[in-house]
């Protein structure tokens, strides 16, 4: 796994490439909250590359849902695969979060 | 193939290379590569963290049945089938309903069950079976089956 950090005006976006399984799922958790601890409160997850996700990965997307939600930020997803696309129908995460179909359309939905 | 990998999740790295070996020896499409890969780690990480005190290796084994013709390229129709054996692990039934409200909103939504979730709905057939501490899961799915 792969993890890329940007600005783009005021949203902190975050590239995931590779898996994101229980093996990678704590490397990144650990450098979203450095992100959110700094202050970071619009954060978009850009999926594009991201090849795998488990309920690891997942795990992490609900908690930084959550933490940015309390403290009166925004997390936003977008450019998911099928494959990944399927995981967060199933798993009902297409509905509790924000899911754009690229990184411009969810630029814009903040 | 079947290979003992020992209870941990230092594992789960050899697991995924026995994963993507697997496929790439028997030419298995996408469709069928992601439901095995996350079953295969879903299951085992249950395994594992469900039985701290327990040494035992877990099996893993895995066979690839030809549906129609076998020509072995992705365009044949292929069932893979996974068999976790955990022996001397507690009893936990992956074919049992979990309380996972998917419909739930996001302040509410908790990360429990997830796992065992996405494997109930991906697999073409799921089993389990438990007896005299011996705990075996079969998870199934084949080309043309496929959910994503």
């Amino acid at each position: 796994m792969e993890i890329k950090t940007t600005e783009t005006g005021d949203v902190n976006v975050i590239e995931v490439a590779g898996h994101l399984d229980t093996n990678t799922s704590p490397d990144a958790e650990s450098a979203i909250n450095t992100l959110i601890d700094s202050g970071a409160q619009k954060v978009l997850i850009n999926f594009a590359a991201l090849e795998y996700i488990s309920s690891a990965g997942l795990r992490v997307l609900l908690a930084t849902a959550k933490k940015l939600k309390a403290s009166g930020g925004d997390l936003k997803i977008c450019s998911l695969n099928d494959t990944v696309q399927e995981v967060f129908d199933i798993s009902g995460f297409s509905s509790i979060l924000t899911v754009s179909k690229d990184q411009e359309e969810a630029l814009a939905s903040f | 193939m079947r290979r003992d990998f020992p209870r941990n999740l230092d594992s789960l790295s050899p697991l995924y290379e026995f994963a993507e070996k697997l496929f790439e020896t028997n030419d298995i499409s996408p469709g069928v590569r992601f439901p095995v890969h996350l079953a295969m780690e879903e299951l085992f990480v249950n395994m594992v963290k469900y039985n701290p005190n327990v040494t035992t290796d877990i099996t893993v084994e895995v066979t690839v049945t030809f549906l129609g013709e076998a020509t072995n390229d992705a365009t044949s129709s292929k069932e893979v089938t996974v068999t976790l054996v955990d022996d001397g692990g507690v009893e936990f039934d992956v074919t049992a309903k979990r309380q996972v409200n998917i419909d739930a909103p996001l302040e509410e939504r908790t990360p429990g069950g997830l796992g065992i979730h996405l494997i109930q709905n991906l697999a073409d057939r799921l089993e389990y079976t438990y007896k005299d501490g011996r705990g075996e899961v079969i998870f199934t799915k084949g080309s043309g089956n496929e959910d994503v």
